[in-house]
């Protein structure tokens, strides 16, 4: 009995350093591309491989991040996965999949940008929304080609899509603005992790 | 050394391995699962309902040259002081280290080692972080095993030939007649569905209730045929798994089928439910059901307490019934 109270004791003591060390994150942002080998070479036709490029957004980055989104950054975005892309031995795109919290859980979106950080198109590889088609279709998808960092995907500090720039999918505000600010995110991160960086 | 000082050790290193490994080409992630597990009139508690799943420290590192990646080596260190490294139970979950070979365009690519074989869901099911389990103990009585895989996709399809030594154990012995798998799937949107096949030898399906008990078992292994279909489909706030597979064990036709899924409550509380039939003998009256529902808090990205209530009821050949009913909580560490 004594052995058991000792080893509760510990994990207890272990579960406790644990709430402590990690903080409390609101929704995860960190992104998995489930189907890299699928999924590249739709969103560039003419491809022959990727490279995986992994990313440490240390303290300067994070700061530079969030000035520019006007918010916080969630607290598991510490790491970040990009894939470059490339035609024989020529980079010809970037890939990043994201992740923001649509109406009905997490929406997973892939983002086809070019080397200067403008998107070319998206895929969304998982959602549960309601209107999921008419987020996925060209219609929406469309708007996004060629903008960058300079177009104004949201309104200003916010993750609300600027339907000024973007028209949103009817009845889907919410998972149309989680797009929205995941371009933003994604072309932010892009810029201080790689552009300034080279 | 005492489990308590031993799990303590590897969760002190997880945490200062986790979170400072910068990495450019490869991860380092890490995960401890410990459980307190309560059988219906189990009578008095000891230190048996406490159970460390597994601890475990994932190494992935990607092989790169001048137009892109080439390979991907994986390797997990793990361990659990409450299983055999031999186990079935531990095999299930833990011990994966493969290299992958990429071929051109993702459409040929080979991968050689200890990994889940791709029969049905199981390469989407992250086993060893479920508590409700699905129907692979039951259906095929393997998931990891030793051996060699092609698999690729060509545009919305997706397939996978396999062959393994089928002890599933995390060993290999030559005496196994092996283990050939296929599975052909096709992703449409957010369906994804699927079609599998199984020949070959693999270890006798568990008909006895006991699940997650320490035990000296002996495998015995048997040839099998399977032929399954999966699916999965995400829609609002379900997510919803399914398998149904038919077959045949030496001279006994078998079949089953899964049912399962997620209901995301909130954002951060998810509830999941299971029910599974499995039949080891279509001619005869035995059965197997197995059911469960659970409730998962993310605190956040790091710890998820679980707890779950399952029930099984069988039936063997000489129309004994049985019941089991196991209530566990969960506290799941990741890095």
């Amino acid at each position: 009995m004594k052995r058991l109270l000792r080893f509760k004791k510990t994990i207890s003591v272990l579960v406790l350093a644990l709430a402590i060390y990690f903080p409390v994150s609101s929704f995860a942002a960190v992104c998995v591309f489930r189907f890299p080998d699928r999924d590249v070479y739709k969103l560039y036709p003419k491809a022959t491989n990727y490279k995986s490029v992994l990313k440490k957004i240390d303290g300067e980055a994070k700061k530079k991040c969030e000035d520019l989104l006007g918010r916080p950054l969630d607290s598991d975005e510490t790491e970040l996965t990009f894939y470059e892309i490339y035609k024989g031995k020529e980079l010809i795109g970037m890939i990043h999949p994201h992740a923001e919290r649509g109406e009905y859980g997490t929406i997973e979106v892939v983002w086809a940008f070019t080397l200067e950080g403008k998107i070319i198109d998206f895929t969304i590889q998982r959602d549960r929304e309601k209107k999921g088609k008419e987020l996925n279709a060209q219609e929406f998808r469309r708007q996004f080609g060629g903008k960058d960092l300079n177009s104004p995907f949201v309104l200003e500090n916010t993750k609300e899509i600027n339907t000024k720039l973007l028209k949103p999918v009817e009845e889907a505000d919410k998972g149309s603005s989680a797009i929205a600010y995941g371009a933003k995110k994604t072309l932010t991160f892009y810029k201080y992790l790689f552009q300034e960086v080279k | 050394m005492e489990k308590a000082k031993r799990v303590a050790i590897i969760l002190a290193s997880l945490m200062l391995i986790g979170p400072t490994a910068y990495a450019r080409n490869y991860q380092i992630t890490g995960a401890l699962d410990s459980r307190f597990m309560l059988y219906d009139n189990q009578g008095k508690i000891n230190r048996d309902n406490f159970l460390i799943h597994g601890a475990e420290v994932n190494f992935k590192y990607i092989f790169q040259g001048e137009s892109g990646d080439w390979a991907t080596l994986v390797l997990q260190a793990s361990y659990s002081p409450d299983f055999d490294f031999f186990s079935r139970e531990f095999n299930y979950h833990y011990g994966d280290k493969y290299f992958v070979l990429k071929g051109p365009k993702g459409q040929i690519n080979l991968k050689f080692g200890k990994f889940v074989v791709p029969f049905g869901n199981l390469q989407y099911y992250v086993s060893h972080l479920l508590i409700l389990q699905p129907m692979f103990t039951r259906s095929l009585g393997t998931r990891e095993d030793i051996g060699v895989e092609v698999g690729g996709y060509f545009k919305d399809y997706e397939y996978d030939l396999s062959f393994t030594n089928g002890r599933g154990d995390g060993r290999i012995s030559l005496k196994n007649e092996g283990l050939f798998i296929f599975r052909i799937g096709r992703t449409n949107g957010d369906l994804r569905y699927g079609i599998s096949g199984l020949i070959g030898g693999a270890p006798e399906g568990e008909y006895m209730i006991g699940m997650m008990m320490r035990e000296e078992e002996k495998i015995n292994y048997v040839h099998k045929n399977r032929l399954g279909f999966d699916i999965q489909y995400p829609y609002r706030e379900f997510t919803l798994r399914g398998e149904l597979i038919v077959g045949r064990d030496e001279k006994v036709n078998v079949g089953g089928f899964y049912l399962g899924g997620d209901y995301e409550l909130t954002p951060k509380i998810l509830a999941s439910l299971k029910m599974n039939y499995w039949d080891p003998n279509l001619k005869a009256k035995d059965y197997i059901i197995d059911a469960g529902l659970g409730l998962g808090y993310r605190i956040n990205k790091y710890v998820t307490p679980r707890i779950v209530y399952e029930k099984s009821w069988s039936k063997d050949a000489e129309g004994m019934n049985k019941s089991t009913g196991l209530f566990t909580t969960q506290l799941n560490l990741n890095f």
